[in-house]
């Protein structure tokens, strides 16, 4: 019956404190930020509609209905990306939100596949069903090889709300893989890809945010090497860490966020803080220079993606 | 200024360029600047026409919102036919009255504005935006380099330029920032003049000044930092230094290298494709009506303001100072910072409507005959009060076209700046925050003294006369004995008519 299509878990409970938590912060902030504009009642009804994905997801007992809220919850956060938007006036650009949607788009066919393939290969391919909901579970939480949406969708979204939210999407990726666990959990091969993409990424992450001066752009790389190290966490089956982790990594983000910026009067001293050395500082220079234009370059994963979802 | 040059002089360009540039001092304090200095030698109303025709600036609210200043009685009626009879004399005043209450002028957009038509010629005429594919980089390398403390691990080369420090890294980097070997062997190998750089993307030297404006001013707010940092003398936090001519070098490069990447090695400099020219940058920008009727609101909203503070300072200034004074306040809700000066005797301090800032200067007219000790004061209070006043002027008519309001999360770049737009560029002027409630207007100067002696002291300054002369600041002259005032209007001393004060009082009482 219709409530066979529900579930109830610790794993349930855990998103829906942690999702019930940053909607109140992110609506409250919403309210200090938006309120009186034009922009409120968008932003009061994306945001329901973002509750009511994240909601259907969470509870889902069974893939589809898990797809219908994911769909839901990408439309939303693609939604609240651009809530500032004026449609009417001109064609500002709309390509970085195309590319985040774009994404979102890719995912779910992922899930779609994984959908279709349960039905007709169970259990004689699980490795191609999980390498399929991993796909999906990486460009939702911004993994490898997906790596280069959330920073730009971050320095695009025009609230911080938005940027709430979306963290919060990221959070869905590991999600994914952890309604999945007992699916692959037998599964070595699967086991071992989580943890390396995770480790990947996480690694890659972290280099880039050590050279990032954009505080939102910092911002999300820190969240993806937190993401990184949770899917490590998952594949070594530590479930219950991971979740801590992702509500702290997702409280973590909020207070960056939200707590006033520091910028006015901040004592600019000559020779102060501002200039440590760090380890890399210590490498030989050639290696140092190397590594630093790769990293501020960004592997040049934007500009490649950039390159195909331009026109 | 106003023809096409025909040689190209780097220093002269670039020092006029600088001028233009918005000042951004890192860590968003004061800059205490004239937004416009680089429009002081025009009288106030066609600066602003100038600097939004050429610059797409905007620098007054918009006919909405003037109009609901005047529908909250914020602007006053009898205020606003003044203005009206003395800017268009009173046969026209019907006629004007009517375009400036209820004409519809089609909307201006900021496309309309000078700048960038010349550099908007790459995606006409080559299909390809450079600044798209050329900015992020940029913009990241340069960020990475100014940073003051946001990023854990700071540019590798310190206490150096910027040319030499990226130079530095490419020579020894086995990952270069350019695509294609040109530039980068131009970096290395050549130290390349801006002209020379020009020549291989415009082509043509007449278009070389136009080109440098465009391409600066689409990120005006990183090269007026560029520049602040560079005529402040000061290094960086870890030593290194950057001049606005490095900037620009550096970014004709990564223009070349864009271009050569998309559009092969051989490709014909821009000024060889235009079909026609582009409007030229720095011509005079024509009086039109909807300036004029944008200039006569702003006159409107300030006299509006200015009527109630010299009503309480001047009427009956011996009887009744105080009661005077605490009705007019009760008008005058406007928040406006820093935008009277007095300087004069005490008693004509005393006069001032409670609830209004003004900066006073103690001044004893009858010691100071000949104006040597005005001209002093004038020369250090006009400058730097009317740059402060400006300065939230211009913020907050900035704000009128920026659909969005503060509700924008700002990303801090370097501890050194904001920046708001999806462009990428720094934020210029001060927070929203400061002046979402402000009305722009401009610093209102009484001086009592004879108006004969403060027109010789007006002939004698330096730095403020252009200030006083074109009127970005207002002058009002009290005669310290006939207690007339005057304005300095175009130059001239002008008797001040004021509306009969029991008249506004009483509007104030209802």
């Amino acid at each position: 019956m219709f409530w066979n299509d529900f579930h109830f878990d610790g794993l349930t409970l855990a998103y829906l404190t942690t999702g019930f938590a940053m909607t109140l912060l992110a609506v409250w902030n919403g309210r200090r930020t938006l309120r009186g504009q034009k922009q409120w009642p968008r932003f009061v009804c994306t945001a329901l509609l973002f509750c009511t994905g994240y909601g259907l997801t969470i509870f889902s007992g069974e893939l589809k209905t898990l797809v219908l809220g994911w769909e839901i919850m990408g439309i939303a956060s693609f939604l609240l990306i651009i809530v500032h938007r004026d449609f009417t006036s001109g064609s500002s650009s709309g390509g970085i939100s195309a590319k985040a949607f774009f994404i979102y788009r890719l995912g779910d066919v992922g899930l779609l596949l994984a959908m279709w393939a349960s039905h007709h290969l169970w259990r004689e391919n699980a490795t191609l069903i999980s390498c399929l909901l991993l796909a999906t579970a990486s460009m939702q939480s911004s993994q490898l090889p997906f790596a280069s949406w959330l920073p730009q969708a971050l320095e695009n979204s025009t609230t911080a709300s938005a940027i709430l939210l979306a963290t919060l999407t990221v959070q869905m990726g590991v999600f994914l893989l952890l309604r999945s666990y007992p699916f692959w959990e037998h599964l070595l091969s699967v086991r071992v890809l989580v943890a390396l993409l995770g480790l990947a990424g996480a690694a890659m992450a972290t280099a880039f945010a050590r050279v990032q001066s954009s505080v939102k752009r910092r911002i999300a790389y820190v969240s993806m090497a937190h993401t990184g190290l949770i899917f490590i966490e998952v594949a070594a089956g530590f479930k219950n860490l991971a979740l801590i982790h992702i509500a702290a990594n997702a409280f973590l983000g909020a207070y960056r966020l939200l707590a006033p910026p520091l910028l006015a009067g901040m004592p600019v001293q000559e020779g102060g803080i501002s200039d440590k050395k760090t380890w890399e500082d210590r490498l030989p220079k050639k290696l140092k220079y190397t590594l630093y234009m790769l990293y501020t370059k960004e592997w040049g994963l934007y500009s490649r993606l950039s390159k195909y979802l331009r026109s | 200024m106003t023809a096409r040059n025909n040689s190209f002089d780097e220093q002269v360009v670039l020092h006029e360029l600088k001028q233009f540039l918005p000042a951004l001092v890192p860590g968003r304090t004061f800059t205490h600047r004239n937004p416009l200095q680089a429009f002081q030698h025009l009288a106030f109303h066609d600066a602003l026409r100038q600097a939004s025709g050429m610059l797409g600036y905007h620098t007054s609210l918009s006919l909405e919102e003037y109009r609901s200043l005047y529908n909250s009685k914020r602007v006053k009626p009898g205020v606003l036919e003044k203005v009206l009879v003395e800017k268009k004399g009173a046969a026209n005043t019907f006629e004007w009255q009517d375009k400036v209450l209820m004409k519809k002028f089609p909307a201006q957009t900021c496309a309309a504005a000078r700048i960038g038509q010349l550099r908007a010629h790459w995606q006409k005429q080559y299909k390809t935006d450079p600044d798209a594919r050329v900015h992020p980089r940029l913009l990241r390398i340069l960020g990475n380099y100014l940073d003051h403390g946001i990023a854990d691990w700071k540019f590798p080369v310190r206490g150096q330029g910027f040319l030499d420090s990226m130079r530095e890294v490419e020579s020894n980097s086995f990952v270069s920032a350019f695509n294609t070997p040109r530039a980068r062997n131009l970096l290395l190998h050549t130290s390349p003049s801006i002209s020379d750089l020009l020549a291989v993307i415009v082509g043509d030297e007449t278009l070389f000044k136009q080109y440098l404006f465009d391409q600066q001013f689409a990120h005006r707010g990183w090269s007026g930092l560029v520049a602040t940092l560079e005529s402040g003398g000061k290094n960086l936090p870890n030593g290194s230094h950057i001049t606005l001519r490095e900037l620009i070098v550096f970014e004709l490069l990564m223009e070349i290298d864009v271009l050569d990447d998309r559009l092969g090695e051989h490709w014909e400099p821009l000024a060889s494709r235009l079909a026609e020219l582009p409007d030229d940058l720095f011509a005079p920008v024509p009086m039109d009506e909807k300036s004029e009727v944008l200039a006569i609101w702003q006159e409107a909203v300030e006299w509006s303001y200015y009527e109630g503070i010299l009503a309480g300072l001047f009427h009956n200034p011996e009887n009744s100072p105080g009661k005077t004074g605490g009705q007019s306040s009760e008008v005058i809700l406007t928040n406006a910072p820093d935008s009277l000066c007095i300087v004069g005797r005490p008693p004509v301090f005393r006069n001032l409507p409670a609830g209004h800032r003004a900066f006073l200067n103690g001044y004893e007219f009858s010691l100071d005959p000949e104006g040597e000790v005005l001209e002093k004061i004038l020369e250090t209070v006009v400058p730097s009060l009317g740059a402060a006043n400006l300065e939230y002027y211009f913020s907050r008519t900035s704000q009128a076209g920026a659909d969005v309001g503060h509700a924008l999360t700002d990303q801090i770049i370097g501890l050194f700046g904001m920046t708001g737009s999806a462009r990428g560029d720094l934020r210029t002027g001060l927070p929203t925050e400061l002046t979402q409630d402000l009305e722009p207007m401009r610093l209102l100067c009484v001086v009592e003294q004879f108006p004969e002696t403060v027109m010789q002291v007006i002939r004698r300054l330096n730095a403020s006369r252009s200030w006083l002369v074109n009127e970005w600041v207002h002058l009002v002259t009290v005669d310290p004995v006939s207690r007339e005032l005057r304005i300095l209007k175009k130059g001239k001393m002008v008797t001040y008519r004021r509306l009969p004060a029991v008249k506004s009082l009483e509007d104030a009482a209802h």
